[in-house]
This record gives structure tokens, C-alpha cells and sequence, in this order.
């Protein structure tokens, strides 16, 4: 049975993505996140209101970079997920 | 002598039932999902009552008696409150997951221990059967470290109805004593965690 991937885990894969290449388009994070455009635009949103990317413009494009606590969740989340498989919740 | 090693064993649970709520609870603020919250209610609420009753143990005696009797009445309705949000917790995750779901219904809280005993392992065999899945899902050590430490908390509460019905203290000690062991089990889990 294909497994679908959880809202966190979709936003921790873009996360990811950005993280990989300091500063990324939205292209770059579309495929790197394995996304459809709108179901991007919807996470790209969220992760700015919450204050975990920042949107820049860098010669005549849009990029999109990680704040610092953005970097933080990257890094707290491996653990989170670890706790999380201990107690067999499933992320 | 004896009330004092049950009183240690509840407070070092308590302590560590308190260390896993918190770490329950940074996870929620981080990804906001509320079955951590559930988990950090839950081990808030056992903990505090273990606590609560390691302590009125440790000060034990013929003053105390009432203090006593209290908070061992908290710590089973705390137990039970707290096993039952447990429950909830891993029924959402069949929901989400779209499995059939196992009803667990409002259930009357007695005060008397075995009734608190045998609704508290129907709870935990429940919790227990969930991470089962988990477990043979995924076949993580850590998540077997949490299964075994849940089997043990079922089997402190078989080794205290036990206890309720034989009159020997080494079942009651058997109780506290699996009891500790399986929150021992807990926190080598979250050290593994990091």
C-alpha cells in the first residue's frame, strides 16, 4: 500500500530542500519536495506565517531561505521523530 | 522500611513520567500535532500522581495515615485519567490512519484498587496493542523499548490485583517494583532519543 506523507513531514522535506541549497526557487523546491504547484504554494505560506522560511528576491527571482528557527526545527526534528517512532506514533 | 522503598520507586517514576511529558511537550510546540500534546497530559498526570503518592509514602505513618489515603485515592483516578488520554491519543492515530476503530467508551471511575487495576490494564493493553502494530511495522528498537516498558506497567497492575487478593507483601513490591522497571525502560528510551 503506498504511504502518504504526513503535513509535517511534506513541510520538513521543503525545509529540506532549502536547507540543501542555502537559497532555493520555487521550482527547485517543487521538485526536490515532490510537490504539485498549488499544494507548494499552500506550504510555502504556511512556512512564512510561521516564521521557519523568508522569501527574498535575488536577481529578478523569488528564493526562499531558512530562518534560524527554521534551522532549528530541521535540526530538533530528527529527534522528535525518533521519539516519536519509540512511542509508535506515526509522523 | 518497606513504604519507604514503594514511596522511592513511585517518586523516581513520577520523575521520570514528568521528564517524558516534557519532551512530549517541546515535540508539540515544535510540530504541532496533538497526540503529543496527549502524551504530555498524560505522563503530566501519572507523574504528579506517582509523585504525589512517593511522597505521602517516604513521610508514612500513623499521623500521616490520612495524607496517605488521599493521595493514593488521587494517584488512581490520575492513573486512569491519565491512561485514558493515552488511549485517545493512539485512537486518533487509527483515525488518521483510517483503521477500524476500537471504541473505548466513557467508563465510571470506582475507587476501590482492583476495579482501578483491571480498567487500567484494559486501557494499557490497548495503548499496548498500538505500539505492537507500530512495532512490527516498523521494527524499531526504541519503539520495542516502549513496548516492553508499557507490558510492564500492564503487569504491575495484574501483580497489584494479585497482591489485593493474597496476602503477601511481595506482590506488592512485584507491582512498584515492574512499575519502576518500565519507567526506567522510558527514560533509556528518551536518552536514546538524545
Amino acid at each position: 500500500m503506498r504511504k502518504y506523507r504526513s503535513r509535517v513531514q511534506i513541510m520538513i522535506d521543503i525545509l529540506k530542500v532549502i536547507h540543501k541549497r542555502g537559497k532555493a526557487r520555487p521550482t527547485h523546491i517543487l521538485y526536490g519536495a515532490n510537490l504539485s504547484h498549488d499544494r507548494l504554494k499552500k506550504y510555502l505560506r504556511e512556512l512564512e506565517e510561521n516564521g521557519l522560511i523568508i522569501k527574498e528576491a535575488l536577481g529578478g527571482y523569488v528564493v526562499y531561505r531558512l530562518t534560524s528557527k527554521g534551522l532549528r526545527l530541521l535540526r530538533e526534528y530528527d529527534k522528535i521523530r525518533r521519539f516519536a517512532e519509540a512511542f509508535g506514533i506515526e509522523l | 522500611m518497606v513504604y519507604r522503598y514503594l514511596g522511592l520507586a513511585d517518586l523516581t517514576s513520577g520523575v521520570i513520567a514528568l521528564i517524558v511529558s516534557f519532551f512530549a511537550y517541546k515535540c508539540y510546540t515544535t510540530v504541532k500535532d496533538k497526540r503529543f500534546l496527549l502524551l504530555e497530559l498524560s505522563f503530566l498526570i501519572m507523574g504528579l500522581g506517582m509523585g504525589m503518592r512517593g511522597f505521602s509514602l517516604m513521610i508514612a505513618s500513623k499521623r500521616t495515615f490520612h495524607i496517605v489515603l488521599t493521595c493514593i485515592l488521587i494517584e488512581a483516578v490520575a492513573r486512569i485519567v491519565s491512561y485514558m488520554i493515552l488511549a485517545v491519543a493512539y485512537t486518533m492515530q487509527l483515525m488518521s490512519l483510517g483503521m477500524t476503530l476500537i471504541g473505548v467508551y466513557p467508563l465510571r471511575i470506582f475507587i476501590i484498587d482492583p476495579m482501578v487495576d483491571t480498567i487500567a490494564i484494559f486501557l494499557l493493553s490497548y495503548v499496548t496493542f498500538n505500539i505492537g502494530v507500530t512495532l512490527l511495522k516498523g521494527k524499531s528498537r526504541l519503539t520495542l523499548v516502549v513496548f516492553i516498558a508499557f507490558s510492564l506497567l500492564i503487569f504491575s497492575h495484574v501483580f497489584s490485583i494479585i497482591g489485593h487478593y493474597v496476602p503477601s507483601l511481595l506482590y506488592l513490591m512485584l507491582s512498584y517494583s515492574a512499575q519502576l522497571a518500565s519507567f526506567i525502560l522510558l527514560l533509556i528510551a528518551l536518552l536514546k532519543v538524545g
